[in-house]
Formats: C-alpha cells, sequence, structure tokens
C-alpha cells in the first residue's frame, strides 16, 4: 500500500486547521436530557460553536467572580433552545476548578441572558449530588449579571449556601455554580454579543 | 472563600507566564467576537509510542495521525442531525505487539474509525438513529472515552470489536441512557466473508458525558455476534453479558468490569469470565492522573480450564488542552505453567489541535 500521499494529505489537513479549531470531540456533549428538563416546552435546539480567546479572557474587569483556566481558550458549544423555531434560551457546559478536581457545570440562561437554572454534569466533591438536588438553582433565577457583581461575596454565598439547604462544606461549590453561571453571562453579552430577545 | 480577592486578568496573566502563551498566540485575533461557526469543525490528532517488550525483547514505534470532524446538520427547529468523522493513519515499526490492525509489527493501515450521522428522531432526542461506523456500546467506555490513549478496559478483548458497522438505536431519558446495536460484525473493515454479525446493547445511568475523566455512573450491557477476526480468515459466535460502574470521590476513582460468556460453539465453545478493576489517583487541576488496573480472565473448554491476569499501571500528564503525555507498564503476572514471562512498556505523546 502505497501510503505517502494519505500521510501527506493529514500533515496538510493537520496544519491547514490546526490554528483555525481546538474542538476536543470528545468533550462535545449534547445535554439534550438537562436542556427538555430546563425548558420542558421546548420543541428543539440547536448548536453553534463559539470560541473565547486569550484576547477575550483579557477584556475580563476585575469586579467579576471568576477568572479564566488556560484550557478554557478554545472553542465551545451553545445550544441554543428553540420553541417553534424561536430563540427561548441558551445552555453551556461551563467548568469551573473545585477542590478535588474539575467540576462540570449545564448552565441555562432565559432569552434576555438572566440565570435561569443549572445542572452538575460531572464532579469529584462529595456535595456535587446534593448541590445538583438543592434550591439554589431556583434562589438564583432571574439574576443578571449586574445583580451577581453586586450582591457576590461571602456573606451572599453564605446565604445561598443556606438556602439551597447546604453545608458549610458545600460553600466552594455554590461559589463555583455562582462563577459558572455569572461567567456564561458575559461571554453570551460581552463577548460574543448575542441578542437579547 | 478561595477565589476572592483573585484578580481575574492576573490569573490568565499567570496562566501566560506558564509557558503556554506560544500556544494561546495560534489562536487567530480575527475570530475573538461572536465567532459562530454552524460548519463542520475539524480537530488534528497526532501521536508516537515507543514501545518496549518488558523481558529482554524487542522494541519498536507507532505513529498515529488523524483527523476528527464534528457537524450539526441544521433543521428548521434545531439540528436535524449530528456528524462524526474520524480517520486516520497508523505506522508501526519494529512493533513487538502490534495491535490488530496491523498485519505485522512493520505494517502502515489507513484507518476510518468513527464515522456515524446521528438522526434526531424526535426534538427531546431521546430516541435516535445512529448510522455508519459506531464504537460499539459496551462497559466502562459508554461514557468514558479512551479512543487513542494507552489506558484500556475490557471492550475489544469481550466482544473482538471495537467499532463496526451498522446502525444504532440510542438515547437519553431521565432514568437511563442506552444504545442498542446491529452491526455487520467485520470491524474495522467492511466484510461480509462468513456472514459476520454483531448484536449490542447497554442500558445505564444518564450521563451526558463522554471523556477520559468519566462521571458516576453504571451499566448492564448484553452482546452477541459472529464477528470477523481482523484478517478475515475465520469467524467466531461470541456471548457476553457485562456489568460496569465507576465511582468518583475527591481525588479518587474507583472502575469495575465484569462478564461472564462464550467464545465459539459446539464441542469447541468456551466459557469466559472476567474482571477488571481500576483504582486511580488524579489531581486537583486534573492535569496528572495514575491509575493500577487488575485484569482476570477465567477460561473452560470441556474439562480444560485455564486462569489468566496481568497488572497495568500507568500515569497521564496533560498539562494543557494539546499535550498528554502517557507511560504505561503492563505484565502479565498469572499465566499457565510453562508460559513465558510478557510485559510491555509503552510511552505516548500526543498532542490535539
Amino acid at each position: 500500500m502505497n501510503t505517502r500521499p494519505l500521510i501527506l494529505l493529514l500533515a496538510t489537513c493537520a496544519i491547514a486547521v490546526g490554528t483555525a479549531s481546538a474542538q476536543t470531540f470528545c468533550s462535545v456533549r449534547e445535554p439534550n436530557r438537562v436542556i427538555h428538563e430546563m425548558f420542558p416546552d421546548s420543541t428543539g435546539f440547536r448548536t453553534d460553536i463559539l470560541e473565547i480567546t486569550a484576547d477575550n479572557a483579557a477584556k475580563l474587569p476585575a469586579d467579576l467572580p471568576f477568572v479564566f483556566d488556560r484550557r478554557e481558550v478554545t472553542r465551545h458549544p451553545l445550544h441554543i433552545v428553540l420553541r417553534d423555531g424561536k430563540v427561548i434560551g441558551y445552555v453551556q457546559a461551563r467548568t469551573q476548578a473545585t477542590r478535588w478536581g474539575l467540576t462540570e457545570f449545564v448552565w441555562a440562561l432565559d432569552s434576555r441572558f438572566n440565570l435561569l437554572d443549572f445542572r452538575v454534569q460531572r464532579s469529584r466533591e462529595p456535595g456535587a449530588v446534593t448541590l445538583g438536588s438543592s434550591r439554589l438553582g431556583a434562589g438564583l433565577r432571574g439574576l443578571g449579571l449586574n445583580e451577581v457583581r453586586r450582591r457576590w461575596g461571602p456573606a451572599w454565598i453564605e446565604e445561598l449556601q443556606k438556602t439551597g439547604g447546604l453545608s458549610a462544606d458545600d460553600r466552594p461549590l455554590v461559589e463555583a455554580a455562582v462563577a459558572a453561571g455569572a461567567k456564561t453571562i458575559w461571554l453570551a453579552t460581552e463577548i460574543w454579543k448575542l441578542p437579547a430577545l | 472563600m478561595t477565589r476572592f480577592g483573585i484578580h481575574p486578568i492576573a490569573g490568565v496573566r499567570r496562566a501566560l507566564a506558564l509557558g503556554f502563551g506560544s500556544l494561546l498566540s495560534l489562536l487567530p485575533a480575527s475570530a475573538s467576537a461572536a465567532a459562530s461557526r454552524t460548519g463542520p469543525l475539524f480537530t488534528s490528532d497526532l501521536s508516537v509510542q515507543s514501545v518496549m517488550e518488558a523481558h529482554g525483547g524487542g522494541r519498536g514505534m507507532q505513529f498515529d495521525a488523524g483527523l476528527d470532524s464534528y457537524s450539526g446538520i441544521p433543521g428548521a427547529n434545531g439540528d436535524l442531525a449530528t456528524f462524526i468523522g474520524q480517520v486516520g493513519i497508523a505506522k508501526a515499526q519494529s512493533h513487538p505487539a502490534p495491535p490488530g490492525i496491523f498485519k505485522d509489527g512493520d505494517d502502515t493501515a489507513f484507518l476510518i474509525k468513527v464515522a456515524t450521522v446521528n438522526f434526531h428522531l424526535n426534538p427531546e432526542r431521546s430516541v435516535n438513529l445512529k448510522v455508519g461506523h459506531f464504537e460499539i456500546p459496551y462497559g466502562l467506555e459508554a461514557n468514558i472515552s479512551n479512543a487513542g490513549e494507552l489506558r484500556d478496559f475490557t471492550r475489544g478483548r469481550n466482544t473482538g470489536l471495537m467499532l463496526d458497522w451498522g446502525a444504532t438505536l440510542n438515547g437519553t431519558l431521565p432514568r437511563f441512557q442506552y444504545e442498542v446495536g446491529l452491526s455487520r460484525g467485520s470491524g474495522m473493515t467492511y466484510s461480509d466473508r462468513f456472514d459476520p454479525y454483531a448484536l449490542s446493547a447497554r442500558i445505564g445511568t444518564p450521563a451526558d458525558y463522554e471523556g477520559y475523566a468519566g462521571v458516576n455512573a453504571v451499566g448492564l450491557t448484553f452482546f452477541r455476534g459472529r464477528i470477523l477476526n481482523m484478517n478475515r480468515s475465520a469467524a467466531m459466535e461470541r456471548e457476553r453479558v457485562a456489568v460496569d460502574a465507576q465511582y468518583y470521590h475527591g481525588p479518587w476513582g474507583l472502575l469495575l468490569e465484569a462478564s461472564t460468556g462464550s467464545n465459539g460453539k459446539g464441542a469447541g465453545r468456551t466459557n469466559v469470565s472476567g474482571a477488571l478493576a481500576e483504582i486511580n489517583l488524579t489531581n486537583a487541576s486534573e492535569t496528572l492522573s495514575v491509575y493500577v488496573q487488575t485484569l482476570v480472565e477465567r477460561q473452560r473448554t470441556g474439562a480444560r480450564a485455564s486462569r489468566g491476569g496481568s497488572l497495568v499501571a500507568g500515569v497521564r500528564w496533560s498539562p494543557d488542552r494539546h499535550w498528554i503525555l502517557s507511560l504505561q507498564r503492563d505484565e502479565a503476572v498469572w499465566r499457565p505453567v510453562g508460559a513465558p514471562a510478557a510485559g510491555l512498556l509503552v510511552l505516548q505523546l500526543r498532542h490535539r489541535l
């Protein structure tokens, strides 16, 4: 088998696409189950791929309660939730560093980019199961980026922890959940400039 | 409150200062704002492995180059289907234990790996029809992606297949996820010689996840088939029932996979049972992980019985989303009387863009 043309083809493709894409497909998730849970009246969704660049990350205002991990500087799937063809919300998986590893949240925003609800997709934290079934999502519902920014602080996180019926040990997870939601809003509105509907 | 007081830009600058600036600079600045992409995405996957027999035998190399693509196929009310395509070329050079894709230790193979279109049959995507060259739904690998990694589980040794040509019904419901497949039974290449086939079905915890790290989940797999061997010289009946479980708590992960079934039919039928247990340890940033696996297998053909087993230890370091450096050592610790010692040491460097 003469493999030289194939090797050349693959090498050429690798060089050509290398700077245009950075998506690890193993991590492409289609959280259809949780999308339907969080938007029970949806009739479908489509997935767009949006990018976080180092330039974007550097634009982050200092008063926002999150940072970017270098591994986030890549392309991310954004699920645009539809009802009869009309956009009713957005869903994105967002990874935050927590005590024992990376916790992956799936955050839903309404069509005006306010927090709607979230699920914990993957976590090594002992409190993650409790957090996923807690009332924290309901406690954050309707908040926009500026409200999160204004309220953020140890007292509010403690209040959310108590409201959600969570223990003090779960506080880092609460912080991470709120930060993931706020980060999703910031990216959608300030970086990707998605139109509010 | 570990995140209070950390200046976010300082966090990015710290990341740049760690030596990853050159990688970040590869990204196109022009795509920085509102860069929506609904067409196909491409990723390259390059790997080089150094393979050495642990007991004074040969040593060799394996080179892999792959190209992955992903795309949603749009419709008026959301995506109608999802396409995934992976092609690659692999070359073995003096490989002391060449994988089945190679004819011998000095061979080159062109590979069509996953190549599927998954049609979403309802808006919730709880019922989907996947056609093409798909991964056999089996055990731990339903939620853990080991493609291209040194770490392995027991799907290949139990089913005789990793991928096959055919179709599956699949989906995720509130209480479980499922995949049921009917396929040709010929593996990497399509062939109807000896009329092979494979029936595979797995039901498990709904996870919405497939990655290297895994997720808390359990599953039950059924498999039956007449599987064509790699050089298409024979086909063998195989049946398995398998259970799998994975659990993560803090830095620790515990993985289990156990199966029972048979190979062959009639007088030559061999009853097979086996198990794999893994314990792994991961650092908080999930850049470094180590794992130890134990594999045991028992076979009985008529009055003859044999047992075997091996130990596997590995370490994987992935400092960023592009580079992976892995080292794995395996050893056939329990082997038939008179069988020579066998073990491999493999070092792999992998790069994904």
